[in-house]
């Protein structure tokens, strides 16, 4: 079920419609069988009503009024006693009773009367004249007829008013369900709106001014989860916090002491035989950056980072990047090369942009082996920014290109063969960056002999 | 009047209807590909039909309509295996089985134009057929719509119960291509295999609905129930792995 509302409104039309459209036409069969049954009446009203006219053939009978429409013949055996105007003057064959027959080019109901003689007082009771009314031997035949198609306009006519108010009146019963349906959503569309509008770091509890039963529960549920949520958060947030602050703090002071030790050993001439103090040195180096990524990766993770965006030029960001980190790549005599548009301008926010920019090009340039290339371009496209930096390393398999986002991932895992220090999270906190600016991040093989073309596409 | 504009409005939009419904628990989620190759085909096919008519009638000795018809009907079935043997290249299944409604719609949509404006000729002026029409249409669709959530609910509960109901409305085709190639003396009948006219009649409204769904007749010939089971176990073995969207 892709919508409520779509499933609720054609059920409820489908249904509605099936059942009176059902019983619109089951009244109309009723209704078409009743008017005939009228029709039929009449036909044998007119005939009763004329049979005293003819059954004394002693007294004067005038011309029977007869409709303009019904047909009328009247016999003695084979003599025609009366036919009225639009009747032929041939005896119509039909049996007695009703009965359909074609004559006069058209089909007709006929209603046949068939009175035998005075000595027969059944049929004269049922013709409701009285037997001493007839005389005549020879039998007497009084035939009524009406035509069929005029039979049935007339009938349709009457029926056809009481059902066109069902047909005509069904867009209007659509339109009031789709209201009725529309109304009986609205607080859980409310509902979605609210939880849909909550920005990322918007934990507080869901208010509806009028909330129906079947739904109170499940707000009640979410706004406890949306509580317990907040909390969760927020203690994340502080023990990470106060984790990195609580071992940055010793960490420095094991950074200061072990250079002055270092410092000392020295001027007292003590040697270090199995260089350890380098190796020491590097660990406690290791471990400071990553308290730092760890405490960068949480200022941007999108749940709790509030992206403050400005208008920025991203190539002037990239040169002073670059800039930033040229005393690395000078050390490594790399060549570093920034192509594309002069000016890019983004609205972004310019601190997570630098440290996205600082994250890649400090990995390509750690990754790259000396007098390598590093390649970075700038474009935009259908109000698209593509930052691409390539480099001449030695790349990463296609099957890693997922897991290398992962937190603490680095490929090759513990037997990573690059010999640098990193703690596998700086294309984590990239990918969180791209995903802050709503743009995408795709990996792949660079344009050079080997290594890894990084696209990020972000937009303006 | 009016009940013969309804009635004939259920009996050629109603297989049509179902047969679409059906096909869409299928392949909803590829109606931009169903739904143009549907009404191109239709509207191309039922004009050409309409120009053609009196050709098409004297054809064959006078059997060139029921020739169309029983091609048309046979059309249908084979655009259906067809959609269902490429499950696996969705949107050419999905544009066969539009296919498959609109070869159908010749035949029934053909059949309501003669009815309509060569018979008839005053859709407009006579109130009844205009309302017999509006009738026919609103049960139709509704019926097709209720058919659909039908399908909708079951299908996504017990797979077999949409492979049933997509093999009754394909096996229908062949019984009424073969009821026509009796019809026109080009196929026996065999004999009558059963009466069931006292259990449900073909002109009562159920007895519409089972003619459009599986093509109930009354008094069967053999061959026509030959052919009959004959495709539904054709379409039910080829549909064997066919999933229904949930």
């Amino acid at each position: 079920m892709s919508s409520i509302r779509r499933y609720l409104v054609t059920m409820l039309i489908a249904m509605l419609t099936l059942t009176s459209f059902m019983a619109a036409l089951h009244s109309y069969r009723e209704s078409i069988s009743r008017a005939d049954q009228l029709f039929d009446d009449d036909l044998q009203m007119l005939a009763a009503s004329l049979l005293p006219s003819f059954a004394d053939t002693t007294t004067d009978r005038g011309q029977p009024e007869t409709q303009v429409s019904s047909v009328v013949q009247i016999w003695r055996g084979n003599t025609l006693l009366y036919r009225s105007a639009n009747a032929p003057e041939y005896k119509i064959q039909a049996p007695e009773g009703y009965s359909e027959q074609n004559f006069s080019g058209q089909r007709w109901r006929t209603y046949l009367q068939l009175v035998q003689n005075a000595a027969s007082p059944e049929a004269a009771a049922g013709a409701g004249v009285s037997a001493t009314a007839l005389t005549a031997t020879e039998p007497l035949t009084v035939l009524v007829a009406q035509p069929l198609k005029q039979r049935q306009q007339l009938a349709e006519e009457v029926v056809l008013a009481s059902i066109y108010p069902v047909v005509l009146s069904l867009p209007l019963q659509a339109l009031l369900i789709w209201l009725a349906v529309s109304k009986g959503l609205s607080p859980l569309l409310k509902f979605a709106e609210q939880l849909s509008g909550k920005k990322a770091d918007d934990l507080t509890p869901v208010q509806l001014a009028q909330v129906p039963a079947e739904l109170s529960q499940v707000l009640g549920t979410t706004n406890q989860l949306l509580v317990k949520l907040s909390d969760a958060f927020a203690r994340e947030k502080r023990f990470a916090s106060d984790v990195a602050h609580e071992l940055r703090t010793p960490l420095s002071v094991l950074q200061v002491n072990l250079h002055n030790a270092i410092a000392q050993w020295q001027q007292a001439g003590v040697a270090d035989p199995q260089g350890l103090m380098p190796a020491l040195q590097d660990g406690v180096q290791r471990m400071s950056q990553l308290i730092e990524q760890i405490m960068l990766l949480n200022r941007t993770n999108p749940e709790h980072f509030k992206a403050k965006l400005q208008r920025m030029d991203l190539a002037a960001l990239c040169r002073e990047v670059i800039a930033e980190l040229y005393p690395q790549i000078l050390q490594k005599n790399q060549q570093v090369e920034l192509c594309g548009e002069v000016h890019v301008p983004l609205m972004a926010d310019t601190f997570a942009l630098r440290l996205m920019l600082v994250n890649l090009l400090g990995n390509a340039i750690k990754y790259t082996p000396a007098e390598g290339e590093i390649k970075l371009t700038l474009a935009t496209e259908h109000r698209l920014v593509r930052l691409t930096l390539e480099d001449s390393g030695p790349g990463i398999d296609p099957s890693e290109y997922q897991r290398v986002f992962d937190r603490f991932y680095r490929v090759g895992g513990d037997r990573h063969q690059s010999g640098q220090p990193g703690s596998g999270l700086g294309l984590a906190i990239v990918k969180e960056i791209v995903a802050l600016h709503a743009g995408s991040l795709t990996l792949g093989p660079s344009d050079f002999a080997s290594g890894l073309k990084i696209t990020v596409e972000l937009p303006q | 009047m009016l009940i013969n504009t309804v009635v004939m409005f259920l009996q050629e939009l109603l297989p049509a209807l179902l047969l679409l419904s059906t096909l869409l628990v299928w392949q909803g989620a590829r109606l931009r590909f169903l739904l143009p190759v549907l009404l191109v085909a239709t509207l191309f096919g039922l004009l050409l039909i309409a120009s053609q008519f009196s050709r098409i009638s004297d054809f064959a000795s006078g059997s060139g309509l029921e020739l169309l018809y029983i091609c048309c009907y046979l059309l249908t079935f084979f655009l259906l295996l067809l959609s269902v043997a490429c499950a696996e290249k969705p949107h050419w299944s999905a544009r066969l089985a539009g296919l498959a409604v609109a070869s159908l719609l010749w035949v029934n949509g053909s059949n309501l134009v003669l009815f309509l404006f060569v018979y008839e000729q005053n859709l407009f002026a006579s109130p009844a057929l205009l309302l017999g029409a509006a009738l026919g249409l609103g049960i139709g669709l509704s019926v097709a719509v209720l058919w659909y959530q039908l399908q909708f609910e079951l299908a996504g509960r017990w797979r077999v119960f949409y492979q049933l109901s997509l093999s009754l409305l394909a096996a229908r085709q062949i019984s009424m291509a073969v009821m026509l190639l009796v019809q026109t003396d080009w196929l026996r009948s065999g004999p009558q295999l059963w009466n069931s006219e006292w259990l449900l009649s073909e002109e009562s409204e159920y007895g519409h609905f089972f003619n459009a769904l599986l093509g109930y007749e009354a008094t069967p010939g053999l061959m026509q129930l030959a052919g009959f089971v004959a495709a539904f176990l054709l379409l039910l073995w080829q549909s064997r792995h066919l999933e229904v969207q949930k």
